[in-house]
């Protein structure tokens, strides 16, 4: 059973609630950090080997000491909450559940970045958790845990929410912080980063929920500490959104390294393929990132069991690896299209692109039409190879990551199952209609 | 929404926005632009009318313009008449992977809709949704601001009688609740 | 040492900031990497990403691609802009945009000049792989507008008509709408360009790579046979044009990128409002008056004519019953020559032009103060500023172009200070609105200074080593009541002085002004005022600062460079001190006057009185334009002779006895200075219409006439001969000028001048002056009677009198005056949007359709003069300004009332 450092006190009664939060330690160890300095909370972090829990993992504590701090200009810790990648849904798991361990973070974050006012962006559908969070900020501030001299340590502190309005765009760290300034989620064209430049031309911090809340335990039991936690430099403990064709979807912490097999098929974790099926493939990561067949997801391709990890899983490149991503872990059983799997995300992210960029406002167009074309039984050999070709110069060629995320899952689907296409086009009298037509059912369990 | 009626804001929900307002800096008014027009699409029916969004622009001091591009840019925002109840069914692939295809199928020949209308006795609009973050929960679809997971067909039968049922307030009404707070 | 990098492996040094865009071109020329969304006069933007490249860290080393117009090139980084996927990519990127774009290209009106197809056919797509599917072909036209037009069927999405609108322009009119696919351009909310808040700038038009928005004239279309480079003639801004010519018309206008006045950026009047050139009205023949008619003559009979009735007139009544007015709106070869003509030829001071009537009080309160009365900065210099004071201008609307740049500015949050009685646009977006009462200047500026001096952030360094007359100045202004003066001005004394702060505390601050100071019975004390802001806080002298008038017409600096007033010949040098009147004599060869000549308000006066008996006017229509036209109709009919030189059968003209056709800007050269005092060259597109002849050629042919010798007017010779009598035009010459012009004093070396007063004043040292506030006798007079304060304006659409406007498609853009009233002031009168208001002063009376707006406060109206359908100086009073002669066109006392229809004016 592996450590639950954000999740530990999740089943507790009452979590939500402001009493139940403190009695059960809660914002004690905000307390203890308003008695550090800011560079020694920096510090910490750094230590800990924190990696963004966002999807891109780099480095919390360094992106932290990248802030610029000129003289007399405001600057901002931004959480970003707008958690939109297919299959990644522990964000609001948490804040749903355990509000006010992120509002413990972002004011410990804020506190070290000399942040005086904090904005969480959530995202607009969730409007529901939008009212929990603020139901616990009002907490918070009757409380004297926000605002003027919070906990009598002469440190101001003000946090607030702000929802979207439905754009994954927006998780994107410029273009939500476009949004957040009231205009279109384009993304900005960097440099100047946000660090320097950010929300309202100010020096920003964006960080994902899963990463305030993981400063909370970091500082309360020193980044050290934290780092003896995991494998290597995946550090920690990792919130790991299940879901698919899996017997127990819903999210788990985990400690990095937890091996890939025994994520899936452990009573622990996953619980196993449904209905007795075969595993067929997983997207390990989130929509975005390369899905991989069964051999490559549960072995590396020397044999070697596949771990939970930032490393295990990129472990081979593209060829044989794909990406810890944000822990959306998407399964799917033996009788899964991944042709039409692929068309859904294809059409996703044709949704969901801002236009700007030439590459991907018409190539995931493109891509969503040539897919459909190829479902619809109508597809050739070289529509295959066109798709391929467009994907490739989507991939880094735009200004922000949306295009390599639409680029990313047609290449590993092409890659590790080029015979599906093929059978599509060749052979389109026999698509059976309900090879990719799944029923609504009952068989999954409430969520836990 | 008659032609002529003037458009305002309640009293409670101008004392909103202005709650809103007081959340970003002085002078960045215009960050408020995205909660005031989720306060403004509850407060008048559900879309945002060409004055609506006139109106927002006067409210933060911003050009209708700068109202418009940003409505049209995010998909929660309607720019034509909906229903009173907005249904709207995660499709992408999680969900898709649980049955949602189906579960939109069957939705629209309950409702007698297709996909993006509206029922005539103006009850129901039929949306389909990209990524909702409730993929271990899937199938699932969101009315109004709940969400409905783990659907099955029987409980989306009961769904769409209680929505019946139920003396309907404005589709988000969120803001609503918001305003009482 | 510099930082270097590599280029397809060959070494450039890096200049600092660059990008890798702007680092390849300036090596190796602009073609080299092709660009869409990539625009001169933008920010890079980097939504199309035909412009990646390869970057390696290491020679043949891994490389990332990058959008080279936004990435800052990395010192010591090779830099690859064709190998073989950066090839591939790009030819990738253009086949998806042709995808969604329809391939009519022969018949497209941008052929041959589109940057999607030069980019197509550099990266060599020869098919699109696509399948059909969903795309935009079938957006509708929009043909709604009389200028702007758009096809977005042929739109590229590269948001280059967006940005233009906002980066250049400021207007905010067009928006991306939408998103990804669907992403589409917007014209306010979904509106046709007619219907939108467009101003019809035609920023975007030239933004756009392909014809998806464009304009009737087909401005991008190649079909042309020639283009020629010229100065617009409308406002002082200056904008370089390039006139496109075919078949020996004037096809389209548009803006260079290169002019460094205006930066590929002009307004709808520069750019489109040029047809008036060629219209049906134009005079074509010379018009001799007989028996009370205007009949057609030949050139001779109409020179035989004004020479024997001039050579009757002088030997009858003496050189003084002779007088010329001179135009701000021709060259400053042909001012000079009608100074030469009056001085020389005809032996008289009475020369004058229209600076008279707006900024002659900029001229000599700032001599007074300085030493020269020009601009002391540039335009350019906005760049370097931290904060604007903008006094009694309207330059959005009236010089759009700098208009556009300080809004600009504002938008940007810098420190923006306006003291205006109306809400201009720039009003909208500034720090500090001082909108105060019409005709309070001077109090208001004494305002500033007083805080100023009581805040101690006077620039004592700077007050003692380069000015005099401080000490005097400062116990004269301490004594003022503020509690007083913020009655007379009516703005909060706390605003002010937070205003006078900003501009005071600021590192650099520009003042600009307009008519708004110099129309007024106080206006040259307004300008001694503004230039003791700009000493007392020592912003004189370097970049970013200054006192910088607005001037109006294209070369009203050039008119009153070249001696177009009666005390001060070429080169503004005393025509009264016998000294220097030897030096004109010698230099003109001829026995120049030494007494004082008339003004143009006297020479009204004088007219009247019987003394004066002949009047030439070119290209001036005082009946229009000069304020109390009953009286300028008087004055007209008193005399004997009228000779005007006119495009129009303006309103003066029908009083003329000899009408002159002269050409327009299109068809004559010369040089205009812009109100930056940059000289620059105005060329012919298409020559004179038939019949009609350019301005200079005139004076040069009744200088003959008349027995004076003067070599045929073309601007070769005759800056040659200005540069040997002005002082600062002595390095001028037509070909050294170059594109852009030079900025008098230009050295005889041809080194020109941004920044006056750089080191020491033309005076020495600079003065300070004060003065108390006077009410006008206009209200003390008639404020009773007539408690309403009406002020004139200018709309962006027209110019002045509208000869040449309202004679172009801005006629259909804003077809009349209207008159500005305050929505209380509409209730008290029963008047609503639209309807007649009779506005009557003691002069006469005026019919005006409302505008119910809070523009303007309660008590204050505001219009325009640009139709003659209104006459609106009918109401206009005859008070000056006190030292220059300005009139008073800002405060005039009048009542309203609803009235029932048009009053119609008596001819």
């Amino acid at each position: 059973m592996g450590r639950k450092l954000l999740t530990e006190n999740i089943n507790v009664p009452g979590i939500q609630s402001l009493s139940v939060y403190r009695q059960q330690g809660g914002y004690e160890t905000l307390k203890k950090a308003l008695g550090m300095t800011s560079d020694a909370i920096v510090e910490e972090v750094k230590k800990s080997g924190l990696r963004g829990r966002g999807g891109a993992g780099f480095p919390t504590g360094m992106k932290w000491s990248f802030l610029a701090k000129p003289e007399g200009v405001p600057r901002h810790l931004v959480c970003n909450a707008d958690e939109s990648e297919p299959g990644t849904f522990k964000d609001r798991y948490m804040m749903e559940r355990i509000p006010h361990l992120l509002i413990e973070g972002m004011a410990i974050g804020s506190f070290a970045l000399g942040a005086h006012s904090s904005y969480i962006y959530i995202r607009g559908e969730m409007m529901y958790v939008f009212h929990i969070l603020q139901r616990a900020i009002d907490e918070a501030y009757e409380a004297g845990l926000l605002g003027k001299n919070i906990m009598g340590s002469g440190y101001d502190f003000d946090l607030y929410v702000h929802c979207g309005a439905g754009a994954y765009i927006c998780g994107e760290e410029t273009a939500l912080i476009e949004s957040l300034e009231g205009k279109r989620g384009n993304p900005r064209i960097k440099p100047p980063f946000p660090a320097i430049k950010g929300l309202w031309e100010r020096p920003t911090v964006v960080n994902n929920v899963e990463s305030i809340m993981a400063v909370v335990p970091i500082i309360k039991m020193g980044g050290d500490e934290y780092a003896k936690i995991g494998i290597g430099k995946s550090t920690g403990t990792k919130l790991i959104s299940a879901c698919g064709h899996i017997n127990k979807p819903g999210v788990y912490e985990i400690e990095l390294g937890v091996p890939v097999e025994e994520f899936i098929y452990s009573d622990e974790y996953c619980g196993g393929i449904r209905n007795g099926k075969e595993l067929k493939a997983v997207v390990a990561g989130g929509s975005s990132v390369p899905v991989l067949p069964k051999d490559l997801i549960l072995k590396l391709a020397n044999g070697e069991p596949r771990l939970m990890s930032y490393e295990s899983l990129s472990e081979g490149g593209f060829a044989t690896g794909t990406m810890l991503g944000s822990g959306g872990f998407i399964v799917m059983d033996e009788d899964t299209s991944i042709v039409k799997n692929l068309w859904t995300f294809t059409r996703f992210y044709h949704h969901e692109s801002c236009g700007q960029c030439s590459p991907c406002r018409e190539g995931t167009g493109w891509m969503e039409k040539l897919l459909h074309k190829i479902l619809d039984g109508h597809g050739t050999l070289s529509d295959v190879d066109l798709l391929w070709e467009i994907q490739s110069k989507i991939e880094g060629k735009t200004i922000c990551p949306l295009g390599d995320a639409a680029a990313w899952p047609v290449a590993s689907a092409i890659r590790h199952f080029r015979h599906e296409f093929e059978e599509y086009v060749k052979n389109p009298q026999n698509i059976k209609k309900d090879h990719h037509y799944y029923r609504v059912n009952n068989i999954s369990p409430e969520f836990a | 929404m008659s032609a002529d009626k003037e458009i305002k804001f309640s009293d409670d929900a101008y004392a909103l926005v202005q709650k809103i307002i007081k959340r970003y800096p002085e002078g960045k008014q215009k960050s408020a632009l995205i909660p005031v027009l989720h306060v403004a699409q509850a407060e008048f029916n559900g879309w945002l009318s060409a004055p609506v969004m006139d109106y927002v622009a006067s409210l933060l001091n911003i050009t209708s313009i700068e109202v418009y591009e940003v409505a049209s840019f995010y998909t929660m925002f309607n720019l034509k008449p909906v229903g009173k109840c907005v249904i709207e069914v995660c499709r992408t692939g999680p969900c898709w992977l649980m049955g949602a295809e189906d579960l939109v199928k069957y939705l629209e020949k309950k409702l007698d809709i297709k996909e993006g209308q509206t029922t005539a006795d103006g009850m129901f609009t039929l949306k389909t949704a990209e990524c909702l973050a409730s993929c271990g929960t899937a199938p699932m679809m969101q009315i109004g601001e709940k969400y409905h997971e783990n659907l099955t067909l029987n409980k989306v039968d009961q769904i769409l009688d209680e929505c019946r049922a139920t003396v309907i307030e404005p589709i988000s009404h969120w803001s609503k609740k918001e305003i009482k707070a | 040492m510099a930082s270097t990098a590599y280029i397809n492996d060959i070494n450039y040094t890096i200049q600092d900031g660059e990008t890798i865009l702007s680092f390849v071109r300036r090596n190796l020329g602009k073609e080299l990497v092709p660009t869409l969304c990539d625009a001169p006069n933008l920010d890079p933007f980097g939504s199309c990403r035909v412009c990646s490249v390869d970057v390696a860290l290491v020679k043949d080393g891994p490389a990332k691609s990058q959008a080279s117009c936004h990435t800052p090139v990395i010192p010591n980084s090779y830099i690859y802009t064709h190998s073989d996927r950066i090839v591939k990519l790009r030819k990738n990127i253009i086949e998806l945009v042709l995808t969604d774009h329809p391939l009519d290209c022969l018949t497209c009106e941008v052929n041959n000049n589109c940057e999607l197809q030069s980019v197509a056919a550099k990266v060599g797509v020869r098919n699109v792989r696509y399948p059909e599917g969903k795309n935009h072909l079938d957006r509708k036209k929009d043909l709604s507008h009389p200028y702007m037009t758009s096809d977005f069927s042929k739109c590229i999405n590269c948001f280059r008509c967006v940005r233009a609108c906002d980066e250049v322009q400021g207007e905010f009119v067009l928006t991306m709408a939408g998103r990804g696919f669907d992403s589409h351009i917007v014209k306010s909310y979904n509106n046709s360009f007619f219907e939108s808040d467009c101003v019809s700038c035609g920023a975007c038009a030239q933004a756009c790579p392909t014809s998806a928005i464009s304009d009737v004239f087909e401005s991008k279309s190649i079909v042309a046979d020639k283009k020629v480079r010229t100065v617009c003639t409308y406002c002082g801004v200056g904008c370089n044009l390039e006139v496109s010519v075919l078949n020996g018309k004037v096809k389209s206008i548009q803006a260079p990128y290169n002019a460094e006045v205006n930066q590929g950026h002009t307004c709808l009047k520069g750019r489109f409002a040029f047809s008036f050139y060629n219209h049906p009205d134009r005079i074509r023949t010379p018009l001799i008056r007989r028996n009370g008619n205007l009949e057609p003559a030949t050139w001779d009979e109409a020179y035989d004519f004004i020479a024997d009735k001039l050579t009757e007139i002088r030997q009858k009544y003496g050189p003084d019953s002779i007088a010329g007015i001179s135009s701000a709106r021709c060259t400053n070869e042909e001012n000079y020559l009608m100074q030469k003509f009056i001085r020389a030829v005809i032996g008289t001071n009475n020369i004058d032009c229209c600076a008279r009537v707006c900024h002659s009080p900029t001229a000599l309160g700032m001599q007074k103060a300085f030493g020269t009365g020009a601009a002391t900065n540039s335009i350019e210099d906005l760049k370097y500023t931290d904060c604007i004071l903008v006094i009694g201008a309207n330059p959005t609307d009236a010089h759009p172009v700098t208009g556009a740049k300080l809004k600009q500015h504002a938008l940007k949050g810098k420190t923006t200070i306006v003291v205006d009685p109306r809400r201009t646009e720039l009003a909208k977006f500034a720090t500090y609105h001082l909108q105060l009462k019409p005709g309070t200047n001077v109090a208001l500026l004494n305002m500033m200074l007083y805080y100023i001096i009581t805040e101690k952030l006077e620039a004592k360094e700077f007050i003692s080593n380069r000015t005099e007359g401080f000490d005097d100045f400062c116990s004269h202004i301490l004594k003022l009541d503020m509690v007083e003066m913020e009655k007379i001005t009516g703005v909060d004394k706390e605003l002010v002085r937070k205003a006078a702060i900003a501009y005071a505390t600021a590192p650099n601050a520009m003042s600009f002004h307009g008519l708004g100071v110099t129309e007024h019975t106080q206006g040259t004390f307004t300008v001694m005022l503004i230039s003791d802001l700009a000493m007392i806080t020592g912003n004189i002298g370097r970049k970013g600062v200054g006192v910088n008038p607005l001037r109006g017409q294209n070369n009203v600096q050039g008119a009153a460079d070249m001696g177009c007033q009666p005390h001060q010949g070429a080169g503004y040098m005393n025509a009264y001190d016998p000294e220097i009147n030897k030096l004109y004599e010698d230099y003109y060869k001829r026995s120049i006057p030494l007494g004082k000549g008339l003004k143009i308000p006297e020479m009204f006066d004088a007219s009247i009185a019987g003394e004066l008996k002949a009047l030439w006017l070119m290209g001036e229509d005082v009946v229009q334009t000069d304020p109390n036209t009953n009286k300028v109709i008087a004055a007209m009919d008193n005399l004997e002779l009228l000779v005007v030189q006119e495009l129009f059968l303006t309103e003066t003209a029908k009083y003329a006895t000899v009408i002159l056709p002269g050409a327009s800007f299109l068809e004559k050269s010369g040089t205009y200075t812009n109100g930056e005092r940059r000289i620059q060259k105005v060329q012919n597109a298409v020559d004179p219409l038939p019949g009609t002849k350019s301005d200079g050629e005139i004076m040069v042919d009744i200088m003959n006439r008349m027995g004076y010798a003067q070599e045929p007017y073309d601007p070769e010779t005759m800056l040659k001969e200005i540069s040997g009598i002005v002082p600062f035009f002595k390095g001028v010459t037509w070909n050294n000028l170059g594109d852009n012009g030079k900025q008098w004093p230009v050295r005889e070396d041809g080194t020109d001048t941004e920044i006056l007063h750089t080191e020491s004043f033309t005076r020495g040292l600079a003065k300070f002056h004060y003065f108390d506030f006077k009410e006008s006798a206009e209200i003390e007079k008639n404020g009773k009677e007539y408690p309403y304060i009406i002020t004139t304006n200018r709309e962006l659409e027209h110019y002045n009198s509208g000869t040449m406007t309202r004679r172009t498609g801005n006629v259909k853009i804003l077809t009349e005056d209207v008159l500005m009233i305050h929505p209380d002031d509409a209730a008290r009168h029963l008047i609503n949007d639209g309807d007649m208001v009779c506005v009557e002063s003691e002069r006469g009376k005026v019919d005006i359709k409302a505008k119910i707006t809070d523009e303007v406060k309660e008590g204050i109206l505001s219009t325009t003069f640009h139709f003659p359908e209104v006459m609106l100086n009918i109401i206009t009073s005859d008070e000056h300004d006190s030292e220059a002669l300005c009139p008073e066109y800002k405060v005039v006392a009048v009542n309203i009332r609803k009235s029932k229809g048009q009053y119609k004016v008596k001819q």
